[in-house]
């Protein structure tokens, strides 16, 4: 899975139809041929899977072979020949179409694959007679009832992708054969339906069959390939930035696929990239201004939202206005935002949405290493001798980039998860901590001690690299591992041979999610996390780094342009030099605006009067925000809330101005993703009714307040971003295009970083180990996180049928003795509160969640997780039933 | 249980069991392989059991269950010794003479002998023809030997090469001794077996395993069931030999599950091996360290090509994979793997005990040593036999084999089983080896030889194999998967009288597909039954297509039965005997087949007499119409009707 490059081999020569050329020692002779346009045709290959061998359609004639070799399969050799299409080898191919049509429905009028299908396209390359062998069709099967895939089981090849993409890549298993011979089928095990065999719709069969026999179920404005207009774009829910083939017809959105080796993503998506976009197409989405609830033309709303900034400006001062920005926000989007607020409207008050959960996690990176951002990326992962995965649950959260550590465990990597619930990961990984809610500290003080116990710490590293040693090892110095263990609830053995495990790999990978910032301690769980990489030498190197995993597809680009009060492009705020530059750039006193708040401070400064104005762009903090009846009284006091949106969001309830805004299919910019790839967004469909695209509404409200910005698209806005931020210097959209460049990109010439805090003198800071602060707990305590169906507050996909079909509205998971206690039934509906607050939700029985801890998702709008969350903690939770 | 810790303590323990060993005590050896099993031979021997006690005789004689001897045809086989009088198809009911005569009275109960023709009485087993003409190398010891004893195995030598190898013999030495012996794979492709060791044993990896293939599944072939039922041990020892040379200390045998007593008895001798040492850690105290696991297979002929097998043992569907990397290189867990069919382990410890230039003393230029055959469909005397490599076909087939029953003519033999081809009558006196076969047009195959007569249709022989394949095809590939099945189409079409002029040339046209583009050897080889039934029987073919006939007048479709009027006796025993009561006729009445009723079983055929020869099986002919009913048989010409 590493990127295309030299691996500093030496070439080999071979003859390929005719013509000598070159490759490198291990490629196959498809690899090979396809890398010099020579098209061999398969049925059973997909670059994700390892060869197959089945279809027999590769087969090539090589000089001196006893028969034709698969293409797909043999590794080239220096000197072979290869003919890939000679009149022999035609005439077989021709004959293995024949030999599958001759019982295959041949119901392409009403097939998804029409247009697509390899088959027929191969049948009519190769010159085949209808059916020369007689047809036998077999009786029609499918599509069956699962909301997103269908499967026509008559239609099927047998040439296994399907049965092996769920086995090879997702680690699943959904699909199998089923007889033998003649009689071979595949279908889910005793053909139950999928959604009883762990099937988590992600969609990945459909990508890969290279027929109709699995597909996305038919919907009414369904169109064949040669119909829709297809895009590339990124998806614009989590921070993985995978590539989508965005297939739309007649100005709507009516199909997303992959592109094999395309993208970080290489083809794999999940449920909600594949299948969740009928959001853009919402019976509520709102694509008109409105001005106090009514529709208004866009130079009303803004006059309107300019008037109501200007006075508050006039009145209390620019640091009275602030911004929140949602994590799907363009880099371009964001960048303008900024600049409106420091510039034209005077406030650092800008910041995004997620910045309140990573608060903690941020600062702690910043404090230890310099840098918040993911170190390295999926691409090295697999060179990782253990991966420590910490209150991250990445199948729901990052489902592909999960898919990396999913491959690492197929080659037997110790994958280390440390989270309350059993999460997938959990269920696969040589090691599950079970952990106590609020202690992951104990684990990795234990983990640490034991290290230093057995003397595995990499001490050249530490003496050379970091510092802060020798408080850490103060920190520890009475710490008993077995004490430690027991605080945390996990077992010492396995604690100890997880430490030894992460210790001895050559390289090691952390991830830290969002799980361990649901604690008070989240900034020194993160330090410690840190702490430990240092010990074992783990950053800035291939397969080791901290992934400290973003919660949206622009987190990480939002950060970089500026959107933190803290933070200007590509700098602190502190770092007067760029500041300097800014300031000669943009022609505007920087050093003169107060020190802005962040999203976790907000709810307080505008209940303490001192924010009055807040514009939100594609944010939904009524929701997002923990204690949603204080943050819906904060937003309500307001002297101005603008919220630029697509829909009717629960903060947009009491917007004084809705600016319509773009979904991110009808946007046009860049995103830069968890990893620090930088990818377009490019508009599938034309902007719907009279909404416009986010950063021409920012460029409005600016000029509206008195600027004269002129920025014709997202390009020029790029361009000048590319002048400032010294890590975007690289960065263009002709490089953009189809490359992966990860900032900084500092040059021109440069293709990125890959790895940061190489070893190049800087130092690294150990942060001392806190002891963990476990509370004990007189009833529940309140887990929340993402499950894969829907993202962050759900605003678009409980608006999408393609996640609303599988999970409809949160369910409070249960653990089996809890709820027989409380003599809760699977489905039956609970009271979940805490203190005054209360949600109302079904209950989920499963033992995915440990007994004393209940888990909600906060995706849901009727039962909002964020009120049962007070700023910090794990909250205590009563349960009961209704 | 001895614990045996080194070669000088198995050695001693052996003389032990030698000076043990009572010369001239009486014992009975009772054969317990599969045909004699079938044959009842758990009844024989409880009847032995029983008459030795009521005879006062039970603790003066031994009972000896073996192997199979191999001439199952006449099971169940008693040998008692050291007279060594060999008795044949004995039953139950025969036990209480064979021990006052033979046991009692020291005499030979004649009708229990076997019987040749021009000698007469044969009582020695090795003087019966069946057994003149072989070399029983390997299965030779297999009827002296109690399988689930290891002390009869050491007894008569076993384990001596294993010793041998580990202490006066470098895993190299071992090696080369068997690459010098020129030892091919007997599992059907022939491969050199020291080149294959040589493989695994350099490939880098340290993990490697070696692998007994038990998979044994063509029609009619029981070689390897037999050794592993009657000699585990044996295999073992070979086993242990390879693992030492190549350097695995795991082994597994993979073991069809329709072979239950081959898995008992190999259970039971695995345990055993572990007890005495020889087996586990340091095995005979040598340091060297190995021990076999079974894996039952599911019944699925494919599993006996390698990556298949090996995909099993992991657990997976027994489905091949693309041999890129050779299983000798990347197999079991993408460890390094040598597998080698059962009689290839089997014959290692020959090797290593008489040492290479012994062996390749044996059999022809390309072939070394001997081969197990079994000896089965239109021949007299069926079994497994062990010749030389290179003894012509027509031997085993007449000699051996004693020749086609009822005196029919010969018309082929199947070698290879359904990867191979006929041997036509022409080319009968080809010499049975690797080369000759495989220029003859068929192959050596794992040893099935499969006698056909003059009663057999080539184009339903074909047919045969093709439904056999293409159900045991494991769907993977789509030139095995679909072409197979098109194949089966139409030879079955032929066989019917529903084919189409041209189908010849189609099937040839399908099978170039299936053989050139499938991915394992079933299916690359699966057109053999086809094409050399081709290109020795097309006549056949072509009669089946072009005249809807069936020279054989075998392929129900395309025969009819018919009573010739002129010579039918009106003896009533068609009438009686048909089953679908087609046969309509009264004393002195000429008898009718009602052609819409008759199944064509062809017992009317068989069962008119000879004299009269009334009933005609007609193919590829119009049925005369018959005549009416009730006419009366027409007056015999000379007058001596009955």
């Amino acid at each position: 899975m590493s990127p295309a490059g030299s691996n500093g081999q030496e070439m080999i020569t071979l003859t390929l139809n005719g013509r000598e050329v070159q490759a490198q020692p291990g490629q196959t002779i498809l690899e090979v041929a396809r890398g010099e346009g020579v098209d061999i045709p398969t049925l059973c290959y997909d670059t994700r899977l390892e060869a197959y061998g089945a279809c027999r359609m590769c087969l090539v004639e090589v000089e001196g072979a006893r028969g034709p070799m698969a293409a797909c399969g043999t590794k080239v050799t220096a000197g072979m020949k290869v003919e890939t299409h000679t009149p022999k080898i035609a005439k077989l191919r021709k004959f293995v179409l024949e030999l599958l049509l001759t019982n295959h429905p041949l119901d392409c009028p009403v097939c998804e694959a029409a247009g697509e299908c390899r088959l027929q396209d191969y049948a009519y390359e190769y010159l085949v007679d209808m059916t020369p062998w007689g047809w036998r069709p077999p009786s029609q099967q499918g599509p069956g009832d699962h909301p997103n895939i269908a499967h026509y089981g008559s239609r099927c090849i047998l040439c296994g992708r399907c049965v092996r993409i769920c086995r090879e890549v997702m680690s699943i298993g959904c699909w199998g054969y089923l007889n033998r011979g003649y009689d071979s089928e595949v279908d889910t095990p005793y053909r139950l339906p999928l959604q009883e065999v762990g099937c988590v719709s992600c969609g990945q069969c459909v990508s890969t069959c290279p027929v109709g026999a699995i597909a996305g179920q038919r919907t009414p404005q369904g169109a064949r390939a040669w119909q829709t207009t297809q895009t590339a774009t990124t998806c614009s829910y989590c921070a993985d930035g995978c590539r989508l083939m965005v297939h739309s017809f007649r100005d709507k959105v009516v199909r997303v696929a992959s592109q094999e080796q395309k993208g970080v993503n290489g083809g794999n998506l999940c449920i909600k990239g594949r299948f969740a976009h009928q959001y853009t197409e919402a019976a509520d989405r709102v694509t008109t201004p409105k001005v106090a609830g009514a529709d208004a033309t866009w130079d009303a709303a803004l006059k309107a939202a300019a008037e109501k900034i200007a006075a508050i400006k006039q009145a209390n001062g620019g640091q009275a206005v602030a911004a929140l920005l949602g994590t799907n926000v363009t880099n371009e989007t964001a960048y303008l935002a900024q600049k409106l607020m420091r510039t034209v409207v005077g406030s650092n008050s800008v910041d995004s949405i997620d910045h309140a959960d990573s608060l903690a996690v941020e600062k702690a990176l910043i404090d230890t290493l310099g840098t918040d951002a993911i170190t390295n990326s999926r691409y090295d992962l697999a060179e990782a001798g253990a991966i420590l995965v910490l209150g991250a649950n990445l199948s729901d959260s990052d489902p592909v980039l999960a898919l990396t550590v999913v491959e690492a465990l197929r080659a037997n990597t110790p994958v280390i998860v440390v989270d309350p619930r059993r999460t997938e990961l959990a269920g696969k990984a040589k090691y599950h901590l079970a952990v106590k809610p609020g202690a992951d500290l104990a684990v990795l003080r234990a983990m640490m001690r034991h290290i230093l116990d057995l003397k595995l710490q990499d001490a050249a590293f530490i003496a050379a690299d970091t510092t802060g040693f020798a408080a850490l090892e103060e920190s520890l110095a009475g710490v008993d591992v077995a004490a430690e263990a027991a605080i945390a609830g996990v077992d010492a053995a396995l604690l100890k041979a997880a430490a030894v495990d992460f210790a001895q790999a050559a390289a090691a990978a952390v991830f830290i999610g969002p799980g361990i910032d649901q604690g008070t301690q989240g900034y020194w769980t993160a330090g410690a996390a840190v702490s430990l990489a240092l010990l074992t030498g783990n950053v800035g190197r291939p397969g080791s780094g901290i992934y400290a995993v973003k919660a949206g597809a622009n987190s990480q680009g939002l950060i970089d342009m500026g959107v933190r009060p803290d933070q200007v492009p590509g700098a602190r705020l502190a770092d007067s030099d760029a500041v300097a530059k800014l300031e000669a750039a943009w022609g505007s006193d920087l050093t003169s605006v107060a020190a802005g708040v962040n999203a976790a401070e907000l709810v307080s400064a505008i209940e303490s009067g001192s924010i009055k104005a807040l514009y939100v762009i594609g944010a939904d903090p009524a929701l997002a925000l923990p204690d949603d009846a204080r943050t819906r009284a904060a937003l309500a006091k307001l002297e101005c809330l603008m919220v630029q949106d697509s829909f009717p969001t629960d903060t947009a309830a009491s917007a004084g101005v809705f600016l319509a805004s773009a979904v991110a299919f009808e946007d046009e910019g860049s995103f830069t993703n968890g990893e620090r790839f930088v990818q377009r967004v490019r508009s599938a469909a034309p902007v719907a009714g009279s909404s416009m695209q986010d950063w021409a509404i920012v460029q409005k409200l600016a000029n509206a307040l008195g600027a004269d910005w002129v920025y014709t698209g997202p390009a020029d806005v790029m361009r000048e971003i590319s002048e400032l931020n010294a890590d975007y210097r690289g960065i263009t959209y002709a490089k953009i295009d189809e490359a992966k460049v990860q900032v900084p990109c500092v040059a021109d010439d440069c293709d990125g970083t890959p790895i940061l805090l190489t070893r190049d003198g800087k130092d690294c800071a150990f942060m001392p180990a806190q002891p963990a602060e476990v509370s004990p707990g007189a009833a529940y305590t309140l887990l929340t996180g993402s499950v894969k169906e829907h993202h962050a507050t759900g605003v678009r996909t409980r608006r999408s049928s393609g996640s609303t079909g599988l999970v409809a509205d949160a369910r409070l998971e249960v653990n089996p003795a809890d709820a027989a206690g409380l003599g809760i039934a699977e489905g039956g509906k609970v009271r979940v509160s805490a203190g005054v607050a209360w949600v109302e939700v079904e209950a989920a029985v499963t033992d995915r969640v440990p007994a004393g801890c209940v888990f909600l998702p906060g995706f849901s709008a009727a039962a909002p997780a964020a009120r049962l969350l007070a700023a910090g903690g794990h909250p205590q939770v009563s349960v009961a039933k209704i | 249980m001895p614990k045996l810790d080194s070669g000088a303590a198995l050695e001693s323990f052996r003389q032990s069991l030698q000076a043990a060993q009572e010369a001239q005590r009486p014992c009975v050896t009772i054969c317990s392989g599969t045909g004699c099993h079938a044959s009842r031979s758990d009844k024989v021997n409880a009847a032995f059991v029983e008459q030795l006690q009521a005879q006062g005789l039970a603790d003066k004689v031994d009972i000896k269950r073996t192997g199979c001897h191999g001439f199952c045809e006449l099971g169940t086989i008693v040998a008692i010794l050291p007279q060594e009088v060999t008795y044949l198809q004995v039953k139950p009911e025969d036990v209480a003479e064979v021990v006052t005569t033979t046991l009692v009275e020291g005499g030979v109960v004649e009708r229990l002998v076997y019987h040749d023709a021009v000698i007469g009485a044969i009582p020695r087993e090795d003087d019966i023809p069946f057994y003149k003409p072989q070399t029983p190398l390997v299965f030779g010891q297999n009827r002296y030997i109690d399988p689930c004893d290891i002390d009869s195995y050491i007894v008569k030598g076993g384990y001596a090469a294993l010793a041998k190898a580990l202490f006066s013999m470098s895993p190299d030495e071992v090696l080369n001794e068997v690459k010098a012996s020129e030892l091919r794979g007997r599992g059907g492709g022939g491969f050199p077996t020291g080149a294959k060791w040589k493989t695994t044993k350099e490939a880098a990896d340290p993990v490697k395993y070696v692998v007994v293939n038990a998979d044994e599944g063509d029609p009619g072939a029981f070689m390897d069931r037999s050794l592993l039922e009657g000699n585990p041990h044996r295999v073992i020892e070979g086993l242990i030999i390879g693992a030492y040379a190549i350097g695995a200390h795991q082994g597994y045998v993979y073991v069809r599950q329709e072979y239950p007593i081959a898995v008992d008895n190999l259970t039971v001798a695995l345990q055993q091996a572990r007890e005495y040492g020889l087996l586990g850690d340091s095995v005979l105290g040598s340091g060297f360290s190995f021990d076999i696991a079974i894996h039952r297979g599911a019944g699925a002929f494919v599993s006996g090509e390698s990556s298949a097998l090996m995909a099993a043992i992991e657990g997976h569907v027994g489905e091949p994979r693309p041999k890129y990397v050779r299983t000798a290189v990347s197999g079991i867990y993408g460890h390094p793997t040598n597998l080698n069919n059962v009689e290839t382990w089997a014959t290692v410890p020959l090797i290593i005990e008489n040492g290479s230039e012994w062996f390749r003393g044996i059999g022809t230029e390309g072939s070394k040593g001997t081969k197990i055959f079994s000896l089965v469909g239109k021949v007299k005397n069926t079994g497994l036999v062990e010749v030389p490599m290179g003894i012509p076909l027509r031997q085993v087939v007449f000699d051996i084999g004693g020749g086609i029953p009822k005196d029919r003519k010969f018309k082929a033999v199947q070698t290879g089983g359904p990867s191979g081809g006929v041997i036509p009558e022409k080319m009968i006196d080809v010499r049975v080896d690797f080369d000759d076969l495989s220029a003859a047009g068929s192959m050596m195959g794992s040893g099935g030889l499969i006698v056909m007569d003059e009663d057999t249709c080539m184009v339903d022989t074909a047919r045969y194999y093709l439904n056999f394949l293409s159900e045991e095809s494991c769907g993977k590939c789509v030139p095995c998967r679909e072409g197979i099945y098109q194949m089966l189409g139409l030879l079955t079409a032929m066989c019917e009288g529903t084919s189409q002029p041209g189908d010849i040339e189609r099937l040839e046209e399908i099978s170039g597909v299936v053989k050139d583009f499938s991915l394992c050897a079933l299916g690359t080889t699966a057109p053999n039954p086809v094409l050399s039934t081709l290109a020795h029987f097309r006549d056949e073919y072509e009669a089946h297509v072009n005249e809807k006939r069936c020279p054989a007048g075998v392929c129900k479709p395309l025969v009819n039965y018919y009573i010739d009027p002129d010579k039918c006796r009106a003896c009533m025993l068609c009438f009686k005997e048909c089953p679908a009561a087609a046969i309509t006729g009264a004393r002195r009445e000429i008898h009718i087949i009602d052609q819409s009723k008759c199944t064509k079983c062809g017992a009317c055929f068989d069962v008119c007499p000879s004299r009269y020869n009334a009933v005609a099986r007609l193919s590829g002919v119009p049925v005369p119409e018959p005549v009416a009913a009730g006419t009366p048989v027409s007056p015999r010409k000379g007058g001596d009707d009955e």
